[in-house]
């Protein structure tokens, strides 16, 4: 028996250890690729003049799609914000989805809105449009409201993609704020590279405790909220070390629905956002690489490292929580709706490492942790812990977290400099030093909960409190 | 160490393998690198500060000697550079690449926003301070990036001198130095400003034609009556430039070459043919092509719709055969063309009195349910 246990515990040892090794080596790996890209990101930005875009009559037209439910308390605040866009030929449709409170009525007060009899092709299936306003303003000529039954995020964004006039769709959250120059920055892969452009992603950021005014980001300053700083750090880390490094390694498995821009056609050709998945951001990127790799065409996915979308992140652990449980269950939809591309050559990086990428070290990934954890506690009750190794393993992931999160400081303050009080840089430290303990069981937890939902088949995407921007303080 | 360690180690009565030990080493190695990054993190900062404070300074003295020069009525440069002692801020400056870069940029930048004797004088320092060398050396460099700056920098300060160099790199494998030295030949080539274009094998992406067009805008001696030459050339993406800038600059000499273009194998092409037809104001010639419209692919075909309704075509015969098209697309086109000149009670009654089709069933239903919310 002793020996059967013996023998046991070496493979097991030896199975934690390899996939410590394994995540170590591939976090090492995308922050290798991460740097190039972001070198490279901004040597090539130096060449670019955001002017000659703006004034240009060459400039490609972008619709702007928000969807928005239940978000009377902001909406007017919000939609000024993305017709304050710098952007020459844009459209800004906000796409009501059967919202309960008073958010329709509010625009249509707000920017003096009647029906239009605009036909809609209905190119992608959507819940039926009731109507489409447009302003009777000429300043808000480039805005429309689409007034529709309720059917969820990715329907919602279906039927602005069967209504948008342009060659592009840049689909954002209506309580993110983008900055002035969001589109001008996201359009420019489109605009050049060897091979075509089908999608953009762009860098999301924390927006609490910063100061918001007339929906324009004024100061950047650290949350004040810990939660939410650990959050920071979690962003810093995913996306100017994740996905540049996955952008450059042209893996790229996921945009943000928080702020990507996409080639209309492409997206309508690979059937728009999916209704049966909560990580339809997820899922129609990939259905979108999938259409071309499968058809033969070259194409190439951007990461735009810029910080250039604000949105509040939950404040406490609830809201969070569902948050993290929902991005889990969306993960697992994705990859299990996609298994095909599971270690196959034909969908070369994205099947070889990208999807399992995904697979081991985000799906499974609290799930590999809570069995480690279970592990020791089981030869713990037999009196049989190895100490030394545990102890020893620990030390390794946490030296290798400090590492990870001091690097992306580091990235963060080199490239884009955005936390420019000297105090924000020894909090960050601060977090970076407690996170491993305070916040990353939580997230294991949540991932842990997220995958029980699934396999409960819960579908729902969870309540998200928001307590609303910093606004600042007229004098 | 690793005695002194192991020995201390082996007090708690354990064995120390080898992989234990790399897991201690990787440790460690892990924990010094973090404390590296974040001290060069707190470095970096005091940096930034340093320079950002250095280029204040720096851009406050610069300005102050280049508004002397611009409104301080001071005959020649010479004259400007004795009486504000010019020589002692370039010896203590502009000896360091750092301050060449900048003050290049400065008086580029600078430049850019005047015109006329201003504009030449600010060419004049960068002539006669020898700055010019530095961005002609810059071609030579072996990166991308210092090749694209230099270009940059003798094509906003009309280093003219510089024309056979920079015609060198018009054609370069990284776009961006293509692209810059594009730009600069439009700048400062006065002969043949195109000429680049009769040997191009790279693509001309749809960024460099934004910026190739925002230096045809600037540059006002440019005399712009045809692009007959390019829109024969076998380059599809010169081609394509030349059909864009025909219309945009109102090249009616190339109307017929452009209507040849409509039938181009390339959807792109044929599209940038059209609109610039509609520039040209070319109604007749784009109504001639309505003939061929089964020749036309779907979005030729859209495309010459759009074009014809902002010419403010007509002619319902035409209207009423595209009302009955399988294309749901079309039959949208042609209803949002009829309602320029229709109102929606007539649209009604034509679409009544046509042969049903899914298309127009689908477009009548969409009018039946707006009716029914506009009253709701």
């Amino acid at each position: 028996m002793k020996d059967i246990l013996n023998h046991f515990t070496w493979f097991f040892d030896g199975a934690i250890l390899f996939y410590v090794i394994l995540i170590i080596a591939s976090y090492l790996l995308l922050a290798y690729y991460s740097a190039k890209a972001l070198i490279e990101y901004l040597r090539v930005s130096k060449f670019i003049n955001p002017h000659e875009l703006m004034a240009s009559p060459l400039s490609p037209s972008v619709s702007l799609i928000a969807p928005a439910y239940n978000e009377a308390n902001t909406i007017v605040e919000n939609v000024r914000s993305l017709l304050a866009i710098q952007y020459p030929h844009l459209e800004v449709i906000v796409v009501n989805d059967g919202s309960k409170d008073e958010t329709l009525q509010l625009l249509i007060d707000a920017y003096a809105l009647v029906p239009s009899n605009e036909l809609v092709h209905y190119q992608i299936k959507a819940k039926e449009i009731k109507t489409i306003y447009k302003s009777t303003k000429p300043v808000y000529e480039n805005l429309r409201v689409i007034d529709k039954a309720n059917g969820g995020k990715a329907d919602a964004l279906n039927c602005g993609l069967n209504v948008a006039s342009s060659e592009y769709i840049a689909c954002i959250d209506v309580d993110c704020v983008l900055a002035q120059d969001a589109i001008i920055k996201m359009i420019q892969p489109f605009l050049s590279g060897s091979s075509p452009c089908i999608a953009t992603g762009g860098v999301i950021r924390i927006a609490n405790s910063c100061i918001i005014e007339d929906g324009r980001l004024i100061d950047v300053i650290l949350p004040d909220n810990f939660l939410a700083r650990f959050q920071v750090l979690e962003y810093i880390r995913a996306f100017l070390m994740g996905r540049m490094g996955w952008s450059k390694a042209d893996g790229l498995l996921l945009i943000s629905g928080a702020f990507g821009i996409f080639n209309k056609e492409i997206a309508i050709k690979a059937g728009g956002y999916d209704h049966n998945t909560v990580g339809e951001d997820m899922e129609l990127i990939v259905r979108m690489r999938r259409y071309m790799i499968e058809r033969n065409q070259k194409y190439r996915v951007e990461f735009i490292p810029d910080p250039l979308c604000w949105t509040e992140a939950p404040s406490t652990y609830k809201v969070l929580g569902r948050q993290r449980n929902r991005w889990m269950r969306g993960t697992i939809e994705t990859l299990l709706q996609h298994k095909v591309m599971f270690f196959n050559p034909k969908y070369k990086v994205l099947g070889m490492l990208s999807y399992p990428y995904w697979l081991f070290f985000e799906w499974l990934a609290p799930i590999i942790e809570i069995v480690g954890l279970l592990y020791f506690l089981i030869l713990l009750l037999l009196g049989q812990p190895n100490y030394i190794f545990s102890l020893s393993l620990f030390a390794l992931v946490y030296a290798f977290a400090m590492f990870m999160s001091t690097l992306a400081i580091l990235f963060d303050e080199l490239t884009f400099h955005q936390y420019k009080r000297k105090r924000d840089i020894f909090k960050l430290l601060l977090v970076a030093l407690i996170e491993p303990f305070i916040h990353h069981p939580m997230v294991v937890r949540w991932g842990i909960q997220g995958n029980i939902d699934f396999l409960k088949g819960k579908k729902s995407w969870g309540d998200m409190t928001r307590t609303g921007f910093t606004k600042k303080e007229k004098k | 160490m690793r005695i002194y360690i192991e020995d201390w180690v082996r007090s708690f009565d354990f064995e120390v393998t080898e992989g234990l030990w790399l897991v201690w080493l990787s440790s460690i190695i892990l924990l010094f690198l973090a404390i590296c990054f974040f001290v060069a993190v707190v470095i970096s900062r005091y940096r930034k500060d340093y320079i950002s404070r250095w280029e204040l300074d720096f851009n406050q003295k610069v300005e102050a000697l280049l508004l002397e020069l611009i409104y301080g009525g001071y005959l020649s440069y010479e004259a400007w550079k004795s009486a504000l002692s010019f020589d002692k801020f370039e010896k203590k400056y502009l000896q360091k690449a750092r301050g060449q870069k900048l003050f290049i940029q400065i008086i580029a930048t600078l430049r850019s926003r005047l015109n006329g004797e201003d504009a030449t004088r600010l060419a004049e320092v960068y002539r006669k301070t020898g700055l010019y060398k530095t961005s002609l050396a810059s071609l030579d460099n072996t990166s991308w990036q210092a090749k694209a700056a230099g270009i940059r920098e003798l094509g906003a300060l009309n280093y003219v001198e510089a024309v056979p160099a920079i015609t060198l790199l018009s054609d370069y494998p990284h776009e961006a130095v293509r692209s810059m030295a594009q730009v600069a030949l439009i700048q400062l080539d006065d002969s043949d400003p195109f000429g680049f274009l009769d040997a191009l094998q790279n693509p001309i992406s749809k960024s460099t034609m934004i910026r190739l067009h925002g230096a045809m805008l600037q540059k006002t001696s440019l005399e712009l009556t045809t692009f007959a030459r390019w829109l024969k050339s076998s380059h599809p993406d010169v081609v394509l430039f030349a059909a864009t800038m025909s219309g945009l600059f109102n090249a009616a000499e190339d109307a017929q070459l452009l209507a040849q273009l409509i039938k181009h194998e390339q959807v792109r092409i044929a599209k940038a043919a059209i609109v610039s037809l509609e520039q040209l104001g070319a109604q007749e010639t784009l109504t001639k092509e309505i003939s061929k419209w089964n020749d036309f692919p779907l979005e030729i075909q859209l495309q010459l719709i759009q074009s014809l309704r902002n010419l403010d075509f007509r002619d319902e015969e035409m209207i009423l055969r595209w009302l009955q098209s399988d294309f749901f697309e079309i039959v949208k086109a042609a209803i949002e063309l009829y309602t320029d000149f229709k109102d929606l009670d007539s649209i009604r009654t034509t679409l009544n009195n046509l042969p049903p089709h899914d298309n127009l069933i689908e477009i009548k239903n969409q009018y039946a349910h707006f009716e029914r919310m506009h009253l709701s």
